[in-house]
């Protein structure tokens, strides 16, 4: 019985038995045959399926990242630190504007005592504090398009980008916050990205209805997570491009 | 003969030999900077961060703006004291302050109890929140003085003490404050342990790292990171390294290139009545190589030579912002690196050279 169960893993054949009894083992091996046969069909037609799912999805992707043009939306982010099990919850919302097909620039802000605002904009991501008036500016450099597929994801992103991005895997329909909503487990593609930021997955889920994002969660190497859980999504909006400023009186810091 | 040849050419033309040898230098001296100041500034802040008495620094995990990560909750200082071994933690908040300056937020009641605290040259402790504690290297190069208002994170701080350079940092501010002004209230950036004995630091570290929920977060040994320094090239900044040591090629190729392209057009009828005496090309070819070699080892000597005096201007003007180092290990490095750039650039001159006509060389004007 070991030993059917181990072909049928794909793990190494072990005898661990001197007294061998070849009829019995005749009759387990047709048994096995059968069973592999029988999940070797299974398996195939449920990866057929998958792909086929998968497909439909990147294709309905691609038809609403073409007729994107903004969004708006709440978003309470969840932060749990695995080394000491706690949670941290912050709240705020985010604006996405797409300025040319296929790219966006977006605008989140977070409310409350450690409030910041984050703009991603061109080759710059800028990160505004208010407590001091600081906006401090980074150079996203080869991490532009990173940028756009990763921290605001599902906003305008078509499935080409999504799979040229991420790898593929588990994908689902179930209830997310009470929204009949397609869900996916993506692995970055870039080993580089998982190097520097230590992400592991992200578990994104998106509205059967118009596909956009309900809830994403970031896992990272060591437990540590981060989920965003979107509310009032609107799309279809016209964002004007100054909306999405930061203040100008604000001083700024290059790094 | 060769040699007595080469040193005449050298004399020859002073002012275009001292032009050359200057030239070979500056990517030399460049070379040294960015190394002596790599090293140099992780050093001092290795130096500042040992100073204190901790044995290990932990900072958070895979921090990154594209992930929106950063600081770790205050709550990681308590649970790393429950650590065998640990007898103390204290959590800082570092904030970039501009330059590779950075300002250290912190508890001075845990700073004393870790370190024995600031030795105050002027002034002392805290006395309000919007109070700064600046080294006198800090105070020199700002002109600042005990009672004088400093902004810094565009904000207006009173300098309440200035203490003596070589603790931690050269910026300190009182914790909460500085957490509540950048929008960190309850993090902390950094955690510095004290254990019962060094002598346990490494087991320590592993026994961080071995935790599931730790493995990502950076343990450091400060004493390994301190012979690390010296050992190899800090700071990630390999790829700055190499784009300046490729700076130093091209440099020391084209002066080398043009400098023995004029000596050649120059000396067209020495080298005519060289070869009619029978020089042989490689005879010749020897000669602008010797020449080139001789005005490269000049250069790497004054490149050397000049690297001091950029660190003296450096620790004069900027002593708060910017620490340089001599590392003597580059120089043979930078100077070998320059050399060969100035050899293969008298390459094709000194061939040409060699191969000229001794009868056309003679008739040249």
């Amino acid at each position: 019985m070991s030993n059917s169960h181990n072909w049928f893993a794909g793990g190494a054949v072990t005898h661990d038995r001197a007294d061998f009894d070849e009829t019995r083992h005749a009759g387990t091996s047709a048994g096995a045959a059968r069973k592999s046969a029988c999940a070797t069909i299974w398996l195939l037609v449920a990866f057929t399926a998958h792909a086929q799912q998968l497909d439909q999805l990147l294709r309905r992707l691609d038809q609403s990242a073409a007729s994107f043009t903004g969004a708006r939306a709440d978003v309470k982010v969840a932060t749990y630190t695995a080394s000491i099990h706690q949670t941290d919850t912050d709240s705020g919302s985010i604006l996405v504007r797409e300025i040319s097909p296929g790219k966006i620039e977006f605008r989140i802000d977070i409310a409350g005592d450690n409030a910041y605002a984050l703009l991603v904009r061109g080759s710059e991501i800028e990160y505004y504090h208010p407590q001091n008036n600081t906006i401090d500016v980074y150079e996203l450099g080869k991490y532009r398009n990173t940028a756009q597929t990763l921290m605001a994801l599902g906003f305008g992103t078509s499935g080409r980008d999504l799979k040229a991005n991420y790898s593929i895997a588990n994908l689902r329909r179930e209830t997310v916050d009470g929204q009949p909503s397609i869900s996916m487990d993506l692995t970055p593609k870039s080993a580089d990205l998982m190097e520097k930021t230590h992400l592991q997955k992200v578990e994104v889920s998106l509205a059967e209805s118009n596909l956009l994002p309900v809830r994403e969660k970031f896992s990272f190497k060591g437990g540590d997570t981060r989920t965003a859980d979107y509310s009032k999504v609107q799309t279809g909006v016209k964002i004007p491009s100054s909306t999405l400023d930061l203040p100008k009186n604000a001083k700024k810091n290059k790094h | 003969m060769t040699s007595r040849l080469v040193l005449e050419n050298l004399r020859h033309k002073p002012a275009r030999t001292l032009l050359s040898v200057l030239l070979i230098a500056v990517p030399v001296t460049l070379i040294l900077c960015l190394v002596g100041l790599s090293h140099g500034m992780l050093e001092d802040s290795v130096k500042r961060s040992r100073s204190i008495g901790a044995d290990i620094d932990v900072r958070p995990p895979g921090s990154t703006v594209l992930t929106l990560g950063g600081n770790m909750p205050e709550q990681v200082v308590t649970a790393l004291r429950q650590m065998p071994h640990v007898v103390y933690a204290m959590g800082v908040v570092n904030q970039s302050i501009g330059g590779f300056s950075v300002a250290t937020g912190l508890d001075l009641n845990q700073f004393k109890a870790m370190s024995g605290g600031f030795t105050y040259l002027h002034g002392g402790p805290f006395q309000g929140p919007d109070d700064v504690l600046i080294d006198d290297h800090y105070a020199e190069q700002a002109h600042k003085k005990v009672g004088d208002t400093v902004r810094i994170l565009n904000i207006d701080w009173r300098v309440c003490g200035i203490f003596e350079h070589g603790m931690l940092t050269r910026v300190a501010f009182p914790l909460d404050t500085l957490q509540k002004k950048t929008g960190n209230r309850g993090r902390v950036s950094q955690v510095y342990l004290k254990l019962d004995n060094p002598k346990n630091t490494e087991e320590v570290v592993r026994y961080i790292q071995n935790q599931p929920a730790w493995e990502d977060y950076s343990v450091v040994s400060l004493q390994d990171l301190l012979s690390q320094v010296s050992t190899s090239d800090p700071g990630g900044l390999h790829a700055f390294t190499g784009v300046v040591v490729g700076i130093g090629v091209v440099i020391g190729f084209l002066v080398a290139y043009l400098s023995m392209y004029m000596a050649i057009l120059q000396r067209t009828r020495e080298i005519g009545i060289l070869k009619s005496l029978g020089a042989s090309k490689g005879f010749i070819l020897g000669i602008i190589l010797a020449e080139a070699a001789a005005q490269g080892i000049g250069g790497c000597l004054l490149g050397i030579l000049l690297s001091f005096g950029a660190r003296w201007l450096i620790s004069f003007l900027v002593p708060a912002s910017l620490t340089m180092q001599i590392v003597e290990e580059w120089w043979p490095i930078a100077g070998g690196i320059v050399l060969v750039a100035t050899i293969f650039g008298a390459m094709y001159p000194g061939t040409n050279a060699a191969r000229q006509d001794p009868i056309e060389a003679l008739a040249y004007e």
